[in-house]
């Protein structure tokens, strides 16, 4: 027993870069739903980006070790301690046994990731030790970290003199207002002509009502022009469908492979990251841009943040 | 044996291509060429993903190695490759034990008096046909399942529900399916399997798989608690 779960968060789940090839069998991608942030908590550490990461939900947990071990929390800032000595984000600290992390709640972003210098021992399903939680797969026996349970950990080929010692503060710089990068969707043309402009010009708002399935957007209802039954057509994390009723829900990345509601938006793979940081109430407005800018704009990404997967 | 001629591939977003048929009216079997197609495509291991829908094939490329148009032109280029062999892949008919009764059929009395039936009438006609693997979607190994008879066509529940048991069978619209692993649903629940559709210990641990055929056979409660002793 290496780790003592002292209280579980809100949702706290092992995450890491998702299954994939999988799609095809009704699998969604799942993984760390701000890959970003994940990917980054890892490179820090000098880990590979798949290996596994704590996922914490607007509350995080409070952890007690029972050994040494070196932790990096990247994502959203949940004012994260150690005993009563506030962390840094994106640094690595130094734990020694029975030191406490306590992650509190966050005001910006919805998702903090928490990375250990050993691998937390979890179910592996697909490829993947990424948590699954509708249908209870991956992780721990598929479910969020219990209170008064324990995690082990075991040893992986991590070397704390090649960790990265780095200060990447302003890339965690969440806000309450996000600008999406959207392509149009298939469906794009089943939007009536001024609805189309209420959602270049209007913002929309988080719903309560939003997981790592997808989140709904509250604000101006989006007007269809037609109504016919749609066939189930596929769809990707990102995916804005549009409801019957004119409510669009962004698809995220524990979301259904197909789907049977008009695709009338895709949001840009670049800013996957930030569906995973939209929290209730939080305002996001759409820009369009191209497929040839999207394309770029990983290209780009890829040429900075060499950890990027 | 036939070739695919009349298709278009258009972009969905900066990864992933859309492909559709466009003369499927023409082929016997529409689901079929789609489901051979995919197969055929995913074999290739050139995608991330590829997705097989009713009408449509979604496939996932690397946009850092490959730009839009080269991705079009391999898909152009393995869609002229390939042959759709009719009926050759015929797999056998997989057999689906139900118990269909009121204490795991949740939604049977509803759907017996919405649809005029009795609960033995709703369980004949389920178990006469022989269903097709029409896609798989929706949450892990979901098979949409079809067409059921007209008599049994029915509709969503308004509000789905959160967690199914494993192995509840419903029915949706002219389609129904097998929630092997549980979980969030909003199909109307007549019975349950106790066969284990889900093999945890194999490479693909789903059983039943696009194209394949399903019959349903109804069970008693005695044999429904036998079958897993």
């Amino acid at each position: 027993m290496d780790i003592k779960v002292v209280s579980s968060g809100l949702q706290t789940t092992i995450q890491d870069m998702g299954r994939n090839g999988w799609r095809h069998m009704g699998v969604p991608t799942s993984g760390a739903a701000d890959k970003y942030s994940h990917q980054l908590a890892n490179f820090i550490l000098n880990k590979k980006s798949n290996s596994p990461t704590l996922e914490c939900t607007l509350t995080g947990p409070i952890l007690k070790f029972l050994k040494p071990l070196s932790i990096v929390v990247t994502g959203a800032d949940m004012k994260p301690k150690i005993n009563e000595i506030k962390l840094k984000m994106n640094t690595l600290y130094t734990v020694k046994a029975n030191d406490i992390l306590s992650m509190g709640n966050c005001s910006t972003g919805c998702r903090s990731y928490v990375a250990f210098s050993e691998d937390i021992i979890s179910d592996s399903f697909l490829g993947s030790r990424s948590t699954y939680l509708p249908a209870k797969f991956g992780g721990l026996a598929g479910l969020p970290l219990q209170l008064e349970s324990f995690l082990r950990t075991k040893p992986c080929d991590y070397n704390i003199q090649a960790s990265k010692n780095i200060e990447i503060g302003a890339i965690s710089n969440f806000s309450n207002e996000w600008e999406l990068r959207v392509i149009e969707g298939p469906e794009f043309n089943f939007v009536s002509p001024d609805s189309k402009k209420d959602i270049y010009r209007s913002s929309f708002i988080i719903s309560n009502n939003s997981s790592r399935m997808g989140c709904k957007l509250e604000g101006r209802r989006i007007k269809l022009l037609n109504d016919e039954h749609m066939i189930s057509a596929p769809v990707n994390i990102g995916t804005i469908q549009c409801s019957r009723n004119g409510i669009p829900i962004i698809l995220g990345c524990d979301a259904q492979t197909l789907g049977g509601y008009p695709r009338i938006l895709q949001i840009a793979e670049i800013d996957f990251p930030f569906i995973g940081q939209l929290r209730p109430y939080d305002k996001i407005s759409f820009k369009k841009i191209s497929i040839h800018e999207a394309q770029n704009e990983l290209k780009l990404q890829e040429l900075i943040y060499s950890f990027v997967d | 044996m036939t070739n695919i001629d009349l298709f278009t591939i258009y972009d969905f977003s900066e990864n992933i291509l859309l492909i559709e048929i466009k003369n499927i009216a023409e082929y016997p079997d529409s689901v079929e060429i789609y489901i051979a197609l995919s197969e055929y495509l995913r074999k290739s291991f050139v995608w991330r993903e590829v997705v097989t829908a009713e009408e449509s094939i979604a496939i996932t490329y690397n946009s850092i190695d490959i730009s839009s148009a080269e991705a079009k032109i391999k898909i152009r280029n393995q869609i002229k490759r390939f042959r759709y062999l009719e009926g050759l892949d015929k797999k056998s008919i997989l057999s689906v034990p139900v118990y269909y009764s009121e204490e795991f059929g949740l939604d049977l009395e509803v759907v017996a008096s919405d649809n005029s039936l009795t609960i033995n009438e709703i369980s004949n006609l389920h178990s006469q046909s022989i269903y097709k693997v029409k896609m798989i979607g929706f949450t892990p190994g979901f098979a949409y399942l079809g067409d059921l008879p007209k008599e049994l066509f029915t509709t969503r529940l308004s509000a789905p529900r959160v967690n199914l048991a494993p192995g509840s069978v419903g029915i949706s619209g002219n389609r129904t399916g097998i929630y092997t692993l549980g979980g969030p649903g909003g199909w109307k629940i007549i019975g349950k399997t106790p066969l284990d559709l889900f093999n945890k210990n194999k490479k693909n641990p789903f059983i039943i798989l696009p194209g394949m055929e399903v019959k349903f056979e109804p069970i008693t409660k005695q044999q429904y608690k036998k079958f897993n002793n």
